[in-house]
């Protein structure tokens, strides 16, 4: 159990950050098989994460 | 060198440095209580355990070109580098505490401070020194061999940790103390930073979207990244100053 923890926590500090993170992923792939351009793809990947790790960071420096 | 091994080299030798520098910190506090010689066989065997895992998984991933694994191997390297830039942002903006290896070192000297005394082979530090070198090496060996699957090749990748485990073993052996002036958290930032763009970068061209420059999009990416990241740190601290 120790070992898992361990390796959940080498990839998850906030499991909101990521699922937020691995949705945008899916949705960027979904719009491109959907006849998304690859230029407006990559933008559309970059923008969702960054606002995905800005919510994140803001809703904890909120908590604490 | 292209884009892709110049921030395989950087993201492996900067990450490297502050996980062997945290890993130095408790292997000289077990050596400063209870002799040398254990501790650091102890972390040598760590360290060859971790070059094993490497060199056996590295090759193996880094000839395998699905698409599929190379979309497995972005979203890993983006998760981990968007936990290291979260937490580097949250550190620089006093929202949780910065990392201090001198109380650190204090701490794990008094925590040892009441076991029976060393004998000449000592388990206690063997075991404490293995047990640190691999938690914090881990993380190193995850990044070379992730970025060496992700298409920046295993050599950059692991050349860069080998000269930042060589750094942090002269600055330990010259100076027999913890590494308390070393800023370990812009050093995780520019981790973050990194290893976010290149899973961004990676997680892209696996899903088939197209990055204006190609590999020259990297640097355009960790700058939008970088900042982001001072965006937030500024932002958060405002906002926590007007409260």
């Amino acid at each position: 159990m120790n070992l898992l923890r361990r390796v959940w926590h080498l990839f998850v500090d906030s499991a909101w950050l990521a699922g937020a993170a691995l949705a945008w992923v899916a949705a960027c792939a979904a719009c491109l098989k959907a006849g998304l351009g690859g230029g407006t793809a990559s933008e559309m990947l970059l923008a969702g994460l960054g606002a995905a790790l800005a919510v994140s960071v803001h809703a904890a420096a909120r908590r604490r | 060198m292209g884009t892709h091994q110049l921030s395989a080299a950087a993201a492996a030798a900067l990450a490297s440095f502050v996980e062997f520098v945290e890993a130095l910190t408790v292997i000289l506090a077990l050596g400063a209580s209870r002799g040398w010689v254990s501790p650091l066989a102890g972390a040598a065997a760590a360290a060859a355990t971790l070059a094993a895992a490497a060199a056996a998984f590295g090759p193996a991933l880094q000839h395998a070109q699905l698409a599929w694994l190379r979309l497995v191997v972005g979203l890993l390297i983006l998760l981990f580098g968007l936990r290291w830039l979260r937490k580097s942002i949250l550190r620089a903006a006093g929202i949780i505490p910065l990392h201090d290896e001198a109380a650190a070192f204090a701490r794990t000297r008094a925590s040892l401070a009441g076991l029976p005394a060393a004998r000449r082979w000592d388990w206690t530090g063997f075991a404490g020194a293995y047990q640190v070198t691999a938690l914090e090496g881990s993380e190193v060996a995850f990044i070379v061999v992730a970025v060496g699957a992700g298409g920046a090749g295993l050599l950059p990748a692991a050349a860069g940790a080998a000269t930042a485990l060589a750094a942090v073993v002269a600055l330990g052996l010259l100076l027999h103390r913890p590494l308390a002036r070393i800023p370990e958290n812009t050093l995780k930032c520019l981790v973050g930073i990194l290893l976010t763009a290149l899973g961004t970068f990676w997680t892209g061209e696996a899903l088939g979207a197209e990055w204006p420059a190609a590999d020259w999009s990297l640097p355009a990416i960790s700058l939008a990244w970088g900042a982001l990241t001072l965006l937030l740190v500024r932002s958060v601290r405002h906002r926590r100053a007007a409260r």
